[in-house]
């Protein structure tokens, strides 16, 4: 069994465009929850404990978000008190905490996401879309810690040989910007030395190949298939208006029925799959190192 | 079966008077080993980029190339690529993709192959390299000696008939060099024709069917390495370059069949009758005053890292000439940074000149004190044009010419003319201590004499100079002491006559063939001496 992580590329980006897609076009509170927990869940899973910073600046932006519509929208009809004239309602209250639970979803969906997707696995993804732009993007890759490495040689030997020694603010602007153009020179002198070496193995002959070290596997398939048919489902019952939740100007919820609560379940089983997955790898991973 | 032949050509480059390559003619079998050597500028690279159609430079030729009976010029794009492979000198600036594996089936993905062949193809090849353990890794990641086997490989899943190389070791440290060559020889022995360019001819020689030797653009000898070398012993910027044991042969005999590794060496020396073993050396007297002292250094790069240097102990004093040698990565630049205060240490004491680093207060370390020259030279270059950058230099006073490089852009410098450009700048700062991180690393054979020439004329001036090296000619020929620098710290010191007839691997060619003839022999010069005094056995038939 693997992890999400673990799987291709492609199956890793379809589902989280999925889960994180769903979750910015639906407006039910009951959504909003399911996508909140699976984040949550699944980061606490795969990252344990720590990342204390980043789980408090998230709270405290949380907070910020659900004060803010409030203070600023004053529709909806159930009014609470009133500060400075201004109505403080019940509706613009739970509408803020509802798009704040959105908005930090997302947020813990992004983060794992950029955790999981290393630059490799971003340029398979383009890689499948187009060869060139994989390509572009891979020298870029390459391109910036050799810029950022050189610059600092540069800096170390004017240093060595008693340059650059000077406290004046201008002085030292002038001194990076030296250090800035001639590295520049230098990227331009390799970079012809690049461009020799990619014409003598054949670039610009005509269509280019491209090779990844990711192969898609069962479980990829699989993925794709359980992504496809829960949001499937859940994209329809939106469709169909069954999950449309009104905050403005009073609360109001459709009747549930059996295709919303359908697809709610499978929203839900949705986002708890990484979770559940990266569970049951660890037993099965301890139970397998039992045997040895 | 011939696989290039090149007929009367002749190349000369835009708004130059001179042919850079003029009426050569050869031809190549299948399967050989070819070396190309020659002074800087002579037209060797001209010559080899005008081997691969996409690499031609700008310029009028005359004349034909033809690759397996074709014109190169009429070769197909793909064939050219696949069939013709070039490697460059610099490992870092070839490599274009940051994954090694994408690197690797780079070529292949140009050419349009299907995915499974290039899976196959670069599964071989890596694992025929060893790349296999760091086929994940990132190429910015690799030393040196592991982005040229890179190279080398990616330019292999190919499966080229020709493998050019131009220079390709002149970047690395000799263990990686020796690696790098042995699997060119390997391929070699499978059956590929290989064309090499190289300044470090005392590996290549012995491994190689023929060489080429060029001078001003002409061919002036093609032929079997025993032979040709022969034909160099009048042109001393060309025999400079050849194995050490052909040396002394060349200085000693003038034809016959010149020895080319350490054992026909000691063979050749099995003809003399040994009466007089060692040159008479006076002890080595080194000045009183302390220039610059370790005491129990530690030194790591992060919290975590394990310590690169150990408690080291050094003393070196004032003008002498100190030679630092030591294993790749065995921390030996580290400690030459640590000493010019661009790396902090943990522990201990560095003191430059009886003072401790620290009560140098801002700048004052580097102005009329101590210089360093870095490994990378061109990392020294700021400014557009030499004249530009010796603004403010008074280079009457220089040790040597740098004048007639005036109106060109430093990175247009050859590796040699790069090094004394540098030289000059450092040399700006009016140092008493100088400290020289490689500096013979890419420069030709030439341009290491003239370096040796330099050394021995600063130290003249009263100049303190030390040196970490990898090169144990240079060391054996200009330094008054050397030290072995391992697991951290300087495990031994002596003069290059203790230092190098002490040791059994770690010393210069010459050494190694004369040990059990003579004892205290460590470079050409010392070797041809003792071979004067002593003389040839008389029943040679």
């Amino acid at each position: 069994m693997q992890t999400i992580e673990e799987l291709h590329p492609i199956s890793i980006t379809i589902y989280f465009m999925a889960v994180m897609g769903i979750a910015m076009f639906s407006t039910n509170p009951i959504m909003m929850g399911l996508s909140m927990t699976g984040a949550i869940l699944y980061f606490l899973t795969r990252n344990g404990k720590g990342h204390f910073k980043m789980h408090l600046s998230f709270v405290i932006l949380f907070t910020v978000l659900a004060l803010m519509n409030p203070l600023v929208s004053h529709n909806g009809i159930t009014v609470l008190f009133v500060v400075n004239d201004n109505p403080i309602t019940l509706e613009a209250f739970l509408y803020g905490l509802n798009s704040a639970t959105m908005i930090i979803s997302i947020l813990y969906w992004l983060r794992l996401f950029s955790m999981i997707m290393t630059s490799e696995k971003i340029l398979c993804v383009f890689g499948a879309i187009s060869p060139k732009i994989a390509l572009v993007l891979s020298m870029s890759l390459r391109f910036v810690p050799l810029f950022q490495n050189q610059a600092k040689k540069v800096n170390d030997s004017q240093k060595a040989v008693g340059y650059f020694q000077s406290d004046n603010i201008i002085d030292s602007i002038h001194q990076k910007m030296r250090v800035f153009d001639i590295v520049l020179t230098w990227a331009l002198e390799n970079g012809i030395i690049t461009a020799n070496s990619m014409e003598a193995r054949g670039y610009s002959v005509g269509k280019r190949s491209h090779f990844s070290i990711h192969p898609i596997r069962k479980n990829d398939i699989i993925l794709m298939l359980i992504t496809c048919i829960l949001s499937g489902v859940c994209i329809s019952a939106m469709a169909w208006g069954k999950m449309t939740f009104l905050f403005y100007p009073e609360i109001t919820a459709p009747e549930t029925d059996l295709f919303a609560v359908g697809g709610m379940i499978g929203y839900g089983i949705l986002v708890l799959l990484p979770s559940i997955i990266q569970k049951g790898t660890e037993k099965q991973w301890n139970y397998l190192q039992s045997k040895i | 079966m011939e696989l290039l032949t090149v007929k009367n050509l002749s190349f000369t480059y835009p708004l130059c008077d001179v042919p850079a390559i003029q009426n050569i003619s050869f031809s190549i079998q299948k399967g050989e080993f070819i070396v190309l050597c020659g002074a800087t500028g002579c037209g060797k690279s001209t010559l080899l980029q005008l081997l691969k159609p996409e690499l031609i430079p700008n310029g009028s030729q005359n004349g034909e190339i033809l690759f397996k009976d074709t014109p190169i010029q009429k070769l197909s794009p793909e064939i050219s690529a696949s069939q013709i492979g070039y490697v460059m000198q610099k490992p870092e600036q070839q490599i274009v993709t940051d994954k090694v594996w994408h690197e690797m089936a780079f070529g292949l993905e140009n050419l349009n192959t299907p995915v499974s062949v290039i899976a196959k193809r670069t599964a071989e090849m890596a694992s025929y390299f060893g790349v296999g353990s760091w086929y994940d890794r990132s190429t910015s990641e690799l030393s040196g000696g592991q982005k040229q086997l890179l190279n080398l490989s990616a330019v292999m899943v190919m499966h080229p008939e020709l493998l050019i190389l131009d220079e390709p070791t002149a970047q690395l440290d000799p263990v990686s060099a020796s690696e790098f060559l042995t699997a060119v020889r390997k391929l070699n022995q499978d059956g590929l024709t290989v064309i090499i360019v190289e300044h470090r001819l005392e590996e290549v020689i012995p491994m190689c069917d023929r060489i080429m030797m060029m001078k001003d653009g002409k061919m002036i000898a093609f032929d079997k390495p025993e032979k040709a070398i022969l034909s160099v012993k009048n042109s001393p910027d060309l025999l400079c370059a050849m194995p050490s044991v052909s040396r002394l042969y060349l200085e000693m005999e003038s034809d016959g069949i010149c020895p080319l590794t350490i054992r026909q060496g000691r063979e050749y020396l099995a003809q003399y009758d040994i009466t007089q073993r060692s040159i008479p050396c006076e002890p080595y007297q080194h000045s009183e005053n302390i220039a610059l002292q370790f005491e129990e250094v530690f030194f790591r790069y992060q919290r975590n890292s394990p310590d690169i240097l150990k408690g080291m102990n050094l003393t070196i004093y004032e003008n002498e000439i100190f030679c630092i040698l030591g294993e790749n990565g065995s921390g030996k630049s580290t400690a030459l940074k640590a000493s010019a205060d661009l790396l902090p240490i943990y522990s201990g004491k560095i003191q430059v000149f009886g003072k401790k680093l620290k009560s140098y207060k801002k700048g004052a370390l580097y102005q009329n004190c101590l210089a360093m020259l870095p490994q990378d030279v061109q990392t020294l270059f700021l400014r557009n044009t030499v004249r530009e950058e010796l603004e403010g230099i008074n280079t009457g006073q220089l040790p040597f010419d740098v004048e007639k490089l005036c109106d060109r852009h430093p990175y247009d410098l050859s590796g040699g003319e790069q090094q004394l450009l540098a030289l000059a700048k450092v040399l700006h700062a009016n140092p008493k201590l100088l400290l020289l991180d490689e500096p013979t690393k890419g420069i030709d054979a030439n341009s290491k004499l003239q370096l040796i020439q330099i050394l021995r004329k600063l130290k003249e001036n009263g100049m303190t100079i030390i040196i970490v090296t990898h090169d144990m000619e240079l060391s054996a020929e200009c330094a008054d002491r050397c030290g072995m620098f391992f697991h951290g710290g300087i495990v031994s010191t002596g003069t290059p006559k203790e230092f190098f007839t002490g040791n059994y691997f770690y010393t210069t060619p010459v050494s190694r063939m004369t040990r059990d003839y003579f004892d205290n022999a460590v470079t050409v010069g010392d070797a041809v001496k003792l071979c004067k005094l002593n003389r040839k056995k008389e029943n040679i038939s």
